[in-house]
């Protein structure tokens, strides 16, 4: 092997290539079915009820998961949750004045005095900014893209930096009753998102929700850490959610950990997470009464369950879920197992496309070994019929010629376990950069490698047949003929 | 002749050269023509739905308006933004959940399995119901319709101005429905078939008498379409808009999920996009997507797939050129002593170079036929594992499709192959002096 070492390092390069190629790709399926499994072990979701639909449409949620808590043997917490999309705006505390400069804010124009008020506190505001009244208290400045808020307090007149919404993914939630479903680690996983809290809300109850919806606001949100880094709030700035016409005041009481990074494709629809009281999202969004009405209608998105500890076993819980079938025909009920089969139906495809894409590269590598091996015996014919005369028999033939190509595989299919990983490693930090994530995309683990290397090497066996086989066939007059 | 002879001599390494290339090829048709496929489906599922502007609330992206507060006083912005003249159509549509039965009360009179009243199976589904007002639709299409008619009752006479006065008892209340295949079928009705619908399922199965009796009303199958943008797994239905709000109880203020626009052919649909935000009179409140933007914006989802893809074909490309490079030099290296001869009887360097690069463009060219076969019916295999992996696909949705642009990539993919692989090497090699070849005869 060693006289021609140009063509054996080109063989083992194309070889390694494909193995590489063959581990980058096959390891994004394997992070998918990784994440899979960790989702399925973390966290005592076992069960969890959803709506046929694509909203928020299971009405009269708590009373669903206070009878599933209370009437069930089975069932030890199950709690209401509703997902929507809000508006979080804030308005960045800039600087307060003394109630008498509302002399000077007229509306259309501004004035000279309050360009140089803006002055003294490091801002430029030109003579062209339209200045607005929106209500009893409150004015708004708008120059050129930069928009200002005043905020008449009762004592001084408060100026905010009006920031542009954030659209987010909100989660309404029980506190009390969701708490029961984070791990040791204060993680929960819903709606395919892992989220890791570093604080948790104040309040347990959901104080809203008491007498039809008009009992104690709190206000209390968590957010995810992305959109509290991309904020970087301090002390006196104010924030609301809501919708354009709706809005309410909430305060920043967690933050915590989230796979999203703001930025990529879901940051182009929505920038961040954030959790509130249910019965508070609830009306923010119109899910708490039926608009023509106004009877109380309570809709949420879905139920997570967790059963009794003494039925924790899969067989179990199968039985659990057929039960709240049965009960609740119109919804659907899916075990964590489901989710996992849901999830491994849905990556089939992926893992089927990905494995051909990569076993016809492989292919190619492996033709170029045999390729390379059918020109090593060619040249080497007269070697070979020397050989065959002196009494070496055809399995002798057929193992050195099959040994080459072997260690010609085998040391591609190892050395590409090298580029393997990065290209693994860039995979997700590009898939990553492009959805906008934070996560493991793909899965680099030793049960991998081990059976990449596997298949290159019994793929790459059946391709060194041919050369080996057409070794052992020569006959030794005609071997012996060549130049 | 000589070259194809001098092929032909070597027909081992020659097989498994045109082989490896042919691969390659087909390997990268399948992956071309399944990312044209899709950017295929896309364009062409938004241009037959002959919507040329999307207007949702401020700020919401398009995609995700069904998830967001909807539209208040519908109507009322549709048609001031008609006042643009560049505006043929504006439609509101409103797009919620809703549950149907195609069966009447009496039906559901029958005893189970366990003596109880109710149903021995669930046959009350969840549908999308899309609520319109035909009169103010444009040619919005990607729906055919398959049986009876599409909404007869041109107008939404129900609306009475946002008093809905008689509820669904009223004479104003058509009771039209038109369905989708799927839900016909799952439904189990025809047109002039009675379907019962309600905005909530009953809780149990105690409770589907008492939903079917007093919580649902009842609709005529006026007509069944066919949606080229959803699939079976999304069973839908129209009905005027006025119904679907009463059935939504969204009787306060017209509410709607969005806005279809259709514009007058030769106007700008990104001036009207940017018309309708900056300066129609409810513009604050709106933001307008135009049928590109929403396009690139899908495209966005695809583009993953579609550099995963290119750098597959790269890399498998890169693969084939060592190979060919490869088998070429040592075919060539071979012959180095046939070379010299040659260069000594006063053949010209560029005769020999010309002779060696005959030789493997005809394994090239032969690659890249073979690879055109393989690739076709690749990709006729990855439409079948597609669609019998997904039986809920839309039927608009086009999984694979071998565009000129694919094949263009494709042919330059081969073309490099042949280059870098092929003729580079044999004008490097074959410019060996006549007495260093002649050394090795």
């Amino acid at each position: 092997m060693l006289k021609r070492p140009g063509r054996n390092i080109m063989t083992i390069l194309a070889v390694m290539i494909s193995t590489s190629l063959l581990i980058s790709i096959l390891s994004i399926t394997e992070g998918m079915r990784s994440r899979n499994a960790a989702s399925i072990e973390t966290g005592n979701q076992d069960i969890i009820i959803t709506a046929m639909g694509y909203k928020e449409d299971i009405p009269h949620g708590r009373e669903i998961a206070e009878s599933l808590e209370n009437d069930s043997v089975n069932v030890s917490f199950a709690s209401p949750m509703l997902v929507s999309l809000l508006f979080l705006r804030y308005k960045e505390y800039l600087f307060s004045l003394d109630p008498e400069y509302q002399k000077h804010l007229i509306d259309g124009t501004v004035n000279d005095t309050l360009i140089k008020v803006f002055e003294n506190n490091s801002l430029t505001l030109s003579n062209k900014a339209n200045l607005s009244k929106i209500d009893g208290g409150c004015w708004e400045i708008v120059d050129k893209t930069n928009r200002y808020r005043i905020q008449y307090t009762g004592t001084e007149l408060n100026i905010y930096y009006s920031d542009k919404p954030y659209l987010v993914m909100a989660i309404g939630v029980i506190p009390e009753k969701t708490e029961q479903f984070l791990s040791e680690e204060k993680a929960i996983r819903l709606f395919g998102l892992e989220m890791q809290f570093n604080e948790w809300f104040e309040t347990p109850g959901d104080p809203h929700f008491n007498d039809s919806y008009k009992g104690g606001y709190t206000g209390e949100i968590l957010i995810s850490d992305n959109l509290f880094e991309g904020i970087g709030p301090k002390k006196g700035d104010v924030f609301t959610v809501g919708s354009e016409n709706s809005q309410e005041n909430v305060t920043i009481t967690g933050t915590f950990g989230s796979p999203l990074s703001g930025g990529g494709i879901f940051g182009k629809y929505f920038q961040g997470i954030l959790m509130m009281h249910l019965s508070e999202l609830q009306s923010l969004v119109g899910a708490h009464v039926v608009s023509d009405t106004g009877k109380v209608e309570d809709r949420i998105s879905s139920i997570i369950i967790s059963v009794r500890d003494e039925k924790k076993d899969a067989s179990e819980i199968d039985g659990i879920a057929m039960e709240l079938r049965n009960d609740y025909p119109f919804y659907s009920v899916l075990t964590k197992s489901d989710q996992f089969a849901r999830v491994e139906q849905r990556s089939e495809i992926a893992d089927i496309f990905y494995t051909s894409a990569g076993t016809v590269s492989l292919v190619i590598g492996l033709l170029f070994v045999a390729c390379i091996m059918v020109i090593n015996v060619y040249e080497r014919q007269k070697e070979i019929g020397v050989m065959r005369a002196i009494g070496i028999s055809k399995k002798t033939i057929f193992t050195q010629v099959f040994g080459e190509s072997f260690v010609l595989i085998a040391v591609g299919a190892c050395v590409g376990i090298i580029p393997g990983y990065f290209g693994s490693d860039y995979i997700s930090d590009f898939m990553c950069a492009k959805y906008g994530v934070e996560m493991e995309i793909t899965s680099f683990s030793l049960a991998l490698v081990v059976r990449c290397v596997l298949y290159v090497i019994v793929i790459g066996c059946l391709f060194s047949f041919y050369p080996a086989i057409k070794a052992s066939r020569l006959e030794i007059i005609d071997a012996m003929k060549k130049p | 002749m000589n070259a194809i002879r001098n092929i032909f001599k070597r027909t081992g390494r020659t097989l498994l050269t045109v082989t490896g290339i042919s691969l390659s090829i087909g390997l990268a048709i399948c992956i071309f023509s399944l990312s044209a496929g899709i950017d295929l489906s896309i364009h062409t599922i938004l241009e037959e739905s002959g919507v040329d502007v999307y207007v949702v609330s401020r700020g919401v992206p398009v995609f995700l308006q069904d998830l967001s507060k909807p539209l208040i006083e519908s109507r009322a912005i549709s048609r001031s933004l008609l006042k643009n003249p560049g505006i043929k159509a504006a439609g509101p549509r409103l797009v919620d959940s809703i549950y149907m039965t195609g069966h009447g009360p009496d039906d559901f009179r029958e005893i189970n399995a366990e003596g109880k009243l109710g149903l021995k199976e669930s046959k009350i589904y969840h549908s999308i119901g899309r609520g319109r007002v035909p009169e103010m639709d444009g040619n919005f299409g990607g729906e055919s319709l398959v049986k009876g008619e599409y909404l007869p009752t041109r107008g939404d006479p129900f609306y009475q101005n946002g008093t809905y006065q008689g509820g669904a008892n009223s004479s104003l209340f058509t009771h039209e429905i038109v369905l989708d295949v799927y839900l016909a079928e799952l439904l189990d009705v025809g047109v002039g078939d009675r379907v019962l619908a309600a905005k909530n399922p009953p809780q149990s199965e105690e409770e589907i008498l008492d939903w079917s009796n007093n919580r649902t009303i009842h609709f005529e199958v006026v007509g069944i379409l066919r949606e080229s943008y959803e699939g079976s797994d999304m069973p839908s239905c129209v009905l005027h808009l006025s119904e679907m709000q009463y059935l939504m109880g969204l009787t306060h203020f017209d509410k709607a999920t969005k806005i279809f626009v259709e514009v007058e052919a030769g106007t700008d649909v990104n001036d009207i996009s940017d018309w309708i935000e900056e300066e129609s009179a409810f513009g604050a409140e709106l933001s307008a997507y135009s049928s590109e933007e929403l396009e690139s914006d899908l495209l966005d989802f695809t583009d993953v797939m579609r550099s995963f893809g290119g750098m597959i074909t790269i890399i498998t490309t890169f693969v084939s050129i060592i190979f060919v490079a490869t088998i070429v030099v040592i075919s060539i290296k071979e012959r180095t002593g046939e070379i010299g001869i040659l260069k000594a009887i006063g053949i010209s360097s560029r005769s020999v170079v010309f002779l060696f690069f005959t030789e493997t463009m005809v394994i090239c060219l032969l690659g890249y036929l073979l690879g055109l076969l393989l690739g076709v019916l690749g990709v006729h295999i990855v439409d079948y594992m597609v669609i019998s992996s997904y039986d809920s696909l839309p039927p608009g949705l086009v999984i694979t499709k071998i565009t000129p642009g694919v094949l263009g990539k494709v042919t330059v993919f081969a073309f490099l192959i042949s280059i870098l692989g092929g003729v580079v090497p044999s004008y490097l090699i074959t410019r060996v002096p006549p007495i260093t070849a002649m050394r090795r005869v």
